[in-house]
């Protein structure tokens, strides 16, 4: 490491590494006490059914069991938008896995065994397994009380249909420019509902002390959402609810809201507040726990005889399966990006989140961008191809300026990220996208797609941080945002060290959070960690610095417009070789006699969103998007077109992302996502019968990305500063993958010559000409 | 609670296994009854483990001992290539050749080879063991009475031209969607085939007629694929040609 290199934009060492390679990390499943139960769960092994009886006798018989419990006797729902999923079913099942009675026993097998036990009669009914069977007329409901569910306000369920929001664009005058087009496409794309995959799985633990205190640890990406709806549907008061996060093992959206903390705390409770262990199983986690969302859209588009476009129609239907969870807001977060970064003056989006007897689905990496990208970008080739434009030129001539507005018509300022420049450097890497080379029966083909992502947050999302120093001078960052894996808390070391002008190793930082000593932070969501808690924790460095500068005019009998600090010291400007360390003022200034003037260094920082509004329910106009990531993809193939098998070769990653602080970090995360993306486009997805009982819950038939499957990555970032970030940063944890399914569809569609549209692309799609299509 | 017995000596095994009255089971590998123990799919309390009987690790010109790990099948290179394409490297590292044959998987794929060399089996019955040609008592899946084991196998390790393809749906690590063994026998060709139904299909044939030896084999559709894509896979391999040239 070079010493007096900047520690901001420099390949600082994971803060996080060492402890996680030698297995020292401690994580939620780790975390037993002395006393605790455990638990298993009876699971629903039909999709959709009345629950007719639950017979619990011959169950609870068995040695070491406490309890068993069913869904009657939690009355409450919970959620997140929307209050529409029972602790555990009641009265009906409405997916494959659904938790049905929870045995409590003192050790996990003896809880297993009696779950065996646990007779259960169903009077089952037909399940609806696809979004297009739930919008029928006559679909039966699977929420027939949806509209006396809570919700918040942004969420727009339509009454008497399997529609818990409703999501509403309307710009411009649709009608007129698809009356005006030289050209026209429509275009169709469908996505399976599938998971996260997470290493660590999911898992909570609850205790309830004498005291009233809520005692949770949970494998959250969001403690501080937690411990709010803990609070909203348990009724109880939030300052007695202490959710503890230590390491978390990935979550890619899946652990954020509430996950099993509502469980936990309803059994305990239901065992006096003894501490409870709820933990899942990868095939629980899978299926009991919720995964992504699955898509049906259909994208026009309307462009006149230069490829400029006119106009666009959209109608993307989400599948959320039996709960809305986050879903409800990704539907509503796909509406709100729904052109893909081009300039539209005239679209009409109607964006669905729909309900199916699949289980259900909460936030997932690219948070509905990744499905209605994939739905834009389809038809954005299939125009090309009309017109017979290359598909380079018809997105650098659409691509979304300053000054243009979105889909909501807020108004793109300085801080928009620069597309064309993503896009040159792509097309840098890949030269002429059109070129289709036939190599020994196989084909190699090329696309390059574009991508954009603002996160979708309560106006009010907020951080904070707080600064405390050591006797050496070393200070503590504590913040309420969560570690998962994506370097937040290296990134937050480097700015805080740039900010002090200190080495890194005089930066510590707390990798784990406890909601009643940590500054309350929304969640490790939306790709906003380092923006937002990173805003906080310079913001208190800065405080910080201000106190021991107040502390050295003191000392040094010098104004302190003419003192400066660096290496960890406070000097004057006129004699840099007279100063105080971080470590004489740290924990106050001790003169020679002894006295002490000023005390500790404390700092604070805080962030939160500014000027966000709510969308208009009938037009969508408002100002709910922060800041867009944007960025272009690029993706190179080789099909055989006779089996259908092919190789992914090159994947290209270009987006602005403001201000690199960490290179490796985020060339990583970069990766990362590509890889996710591929995956999640070739591989993945929850298969099932006509019963709706999926059939590839574990990790043999539900395939992810091995190392050694990878293509060359390349990657590229600009560096147009946000203006409200920190040195000029904005998110890029999740808007690498967005673009994937895309990129990877029109790549192999140009191979085959026909639209590939149906993900997973398995080899089967690709070599029977009319398989899905 | 479980009890894990490790026997030495067939002896050793005759007596624990006269004294059982619960049913029991043979652990070799350990990967497939360790992963249905975890999903509460193994129902047996009394495992014996059979690695450390004599012979189970034998790796001699006459004989491979059942308990024999994949990782360590070299020769001939058909045998080898086909156990090189199971699971992945860390599970070939415990996954026996015996483990493999007698397994409920459905796609036992290092029988195809077996078969195709025409090997010997051995299996340990009735306090002894007796040696029998494989495919007398693999039908589908391997006939075993209750209490025989497999600990050897024995078979010509000379090369013979085959050709090899091991189709999945994703990467190389995956259940086949459909393994093809084609190998130059004395007599003819043998064919053989995992994945593509829902057992190992294998057959002999005298020449290489594409629509004879297509029309012998049944395809299932299933998750993994639709039994006209599994034909269309096999026919693209069959029209390669037959294995004539030694590899
Ligand atoms: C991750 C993974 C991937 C796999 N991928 C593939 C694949 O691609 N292709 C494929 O063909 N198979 C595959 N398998 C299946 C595997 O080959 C079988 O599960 C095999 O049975 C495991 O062998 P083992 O030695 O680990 O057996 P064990 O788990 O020890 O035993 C399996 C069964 O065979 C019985 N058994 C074992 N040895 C003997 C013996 N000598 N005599 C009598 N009975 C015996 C045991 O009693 C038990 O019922 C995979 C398995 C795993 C875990």
């Amino acid at each position: 490491m070079e010493v007096n290199q900047s520690p901001l934009g420099r390949n600082e060492r994971r803060v996080d590494a060492d402890v996680k390679v030698t297995g020292q990390a401690v994580f939620t499943g780790d975390m037993y006490v002395s006393g605790m139960l455990h638990t298993a769960f009876k699971r629903s092994p039909h999709a959709f059914a009345k629950i007719v009886r639950i017979d619990t006798s011959e169950a609870s018989k068995l040695p070491g069991v406490k309890r068993i419990v069913t869904g009657e006797e939690f009355p409450t729902n919970l959620g997140l938008y929307m209050g529409d999923k029972p602790v555990m079913a009641r009265g009906v099942v409405r997916h494959y896995g659904e938790h049905v009675a929870a045995v409590i026993a003192d050790t996990k097998k003896q809880a297993e065994a009696a779950v065996n036990l646990i007779k259960v009669e169903y009077e089952i009914k037909k399940p609806i397994l696809s979004v297009s069977d739930a919008l029928q007329a006559d679909a039966e409901l699977i929420h027939p009380d949806i509209m006396s569910y809570a919700t918040i306000p942004a969420i727009i369920p339509q009454e008497g249909t399997n529609v818990p929001n409703l999501t509403k664009i309307r710009k411009g005058d649709i009608d007129k420019a698809f009356g005006e087009a030289a050209h026209t496409v429509k275009s169709s794309v469908s996505i399976p509902i599938g998971d996260h995959v997470a290493m660590e799985r999911r898992a909570a633990t609850c205790r309830i002390t004498a005291d009233g205190d809520v005692h949770i640890t949970s494998s959250t990406q969001a403690p501080f959402v937690v411990k709010s709806l803990l609070g909203i549907f348990f009724n109880i008061p939030p300052g007695k609810i202490i959710v503890d996060t230590p390491f978390v093992g990935g979550g890619f959206g899946g652990k954020a809201g509430l996950q099993l903390e509502g469980l936990a705390y309803a059994l305990s409770k239901s065992v006096g507040g003894r501490p409870v262990m709820v933990e899942n199983s990868r095939e629980d986690d899978m299926v009991t726990s919720p995964g992504h969302m699955g898509l049906e859209a259909t994208v026009e588009l309307a462009a006149d005889s230069q490829g400029k476009l006119l106009g666009l129609r959209g109608e993307y239907n989400y599948n959320s399966g039996a709960y809305a969870d986050y879903a409800v807001n990704i539907s509503r977060a796909g509406a709100i990006a729904g052109t893909g970064p081009y300039r539209v003056d005239n679209v009409h989006i109607d964006s669905r989140c729909v309900y199916t007897n699949l289980p259900f689905s909460t936030a997932f990496r690219g948070f509905g961008h990744i499905e209605m990208i994939f739905a834009v970008e389809r038809a954005m080739s299939e125009l090309a191809n009309k017109i017979g434009l290359d598909p380079y030129e018809i997105r650098h001539k659409n691509a979304i300026q300053p000054g243009d507005t979105t889909p909501v018509q807020s108004l793109l300022g300085r801080s928009t990220g620069n597309l064309r420049g993503c896009l040159d450097l792509v097309k840098n890497e890949l030269g002429d996208i059109t070129e289709v080379e036939q190599v020994d029966g196989k084909i190699r083909a090329k696309s390059i797609v574009s991508f954009w992502k603002a996160p979708a947050m309560p106006t009010n999302t907020d951080a904070g941080a707080i600064l405390t120093f050591n006797i050496d001078g070393s200070c503590n960052i504590n913040t309420g945002i969560i570690e998962i894996g994506q370097g937040t808390k290296t990134g937050l070391v480097q700015l805080v060290a740039e900010t002090l002008r200190v080495e890194t190793d005089m930066v510590h930082v707390e990798i784990g959070v406890r909601t009643r000593t940590s500054p309350t932070d929304w969640a490790t969501a939306a790709s906003r960690a380092l923006m937002m808690a990173g805003s906080a924790a310079v913001e208190a460095a800065q405080d910080a610095l201000d106190q021991m500068y107040d502390t050295a005019e003191a000392v040094l009998k010098v104004p302190k417009r003419l003192l400066d600090h660096g290496g960890g010291r406070i000097f004057e400007k006129d004699h840099p070789d007279i100063g105080l360390s971080f470590a004489e003022i740290a924990l106050g200034y001790v003169y020679p006699d002894g006295n002490t003037i000023k005390g500790q260094i404390i700092g604070r920082g805080r962030y939160v969103a500014h000027k966000l509004t709510g969308i208009d329910p009938d037009t969508g106009q408002g100002h709910p998007d922060l800041e867009w990531t944007i960025g272009s993809h690029g993706i190179q193939v080789l099909v055989d077109p006779n089996t259908g098998i092919f190789e992914i070769e090159r994947a290209i990653c270009a987006m602005d992302v403001g201000k690199v602080v960490n290179p490796d970090l985020a060339r990583g995360q970069v990766i990362g996502s590509m890889s996710m993306g591929i995956g999640y486009t070739i591989y993945e997805g929850f298969k099932f019968n006509s019963r709706g009982q999926i059939t590839n819950e574990n990790l043999r038939d539900h395939k992810i990305m091995r190392y050694g499957q990878q293509p060359k990555y390349d990657v590229f970032f600009l560096e147009t500063p946000q203006l409200d970030g920190p040195y000029g940063l904005r998110g890029l944890g999740e808007p690498g993958i967005t673009g994937m399914p895309a990129a990877i569809s029109n790549a192999l569609s140009r191979a085959l010559g026909r639209p590939i549209r149906h993900i997973p692309f398995t080899p089967e799609k690709l070599a029977m000409e009319d398989h899905h299509e | 609670m479980n009890k894990l017995f490790r026997p030495q000596t067939y002896e050793e095994l005759t007596s624990i296994l006269e004294s059982q009255t619960e049913k029991y089971l043979y652990y070799s590998g350990g990967t497939e009854v360790m992963s249905d123990y975890r999903q509460g799919k193994i129902k047996e309390k009394q495992w014996i483990d059979i690695k450390h009987l004599p012979g189970m690790m034998e790796q001699s010109p006459e004989t491979i001992g059942a308990c024999v790990f994949l990782n360590q099948l070299t020769q001939p290179a058909m045998l080898a290539e086909v156990a090189q394409g199971i699971a992945d490297h860390t599970i070939r590292n415990h996954l026996t050749i015996g483990g493999n044959v007698c397994g409920k998987l459905p796609f036992r794929e290092i029988v195809l080879p077996l078969l195709a060399l025409d090997a010997e089996i051995s299996i340990f019955s009735d306090g002894e063991i007796i040696r029998v040609p494989l495919k007398e008592r693999f039908d589908k899946f391997l006939k075993l009475q209750p209490g025989e084991l497999v600990t050897g196998f024995h078979f010509d390790r000379t090369e013979r031209p085959y050709h090899y393809k091991r189709h999945t749906i994703t990467g190389s690590i995956d259940y086949p969607l459909m393994t093809y063994l084609a190998v130059r026998t004395e007599q003819g060709y043998f064919v053989g085939l995992s994945g593509y139904g829902s057992i190992p299909q294998f057959a002999w044939f005298e020449n290489w007629d594409v629509e004879e030896i297509l029309n012998s084999f049944k395809a299932v559709s299933n998750d993994r694929g639709s039994a006209d894509y599994r034909k269309k896979l096999l026919e693209i391999e069959l029209e390669k040609g037959a294995p004539n040239e030694a590899v």
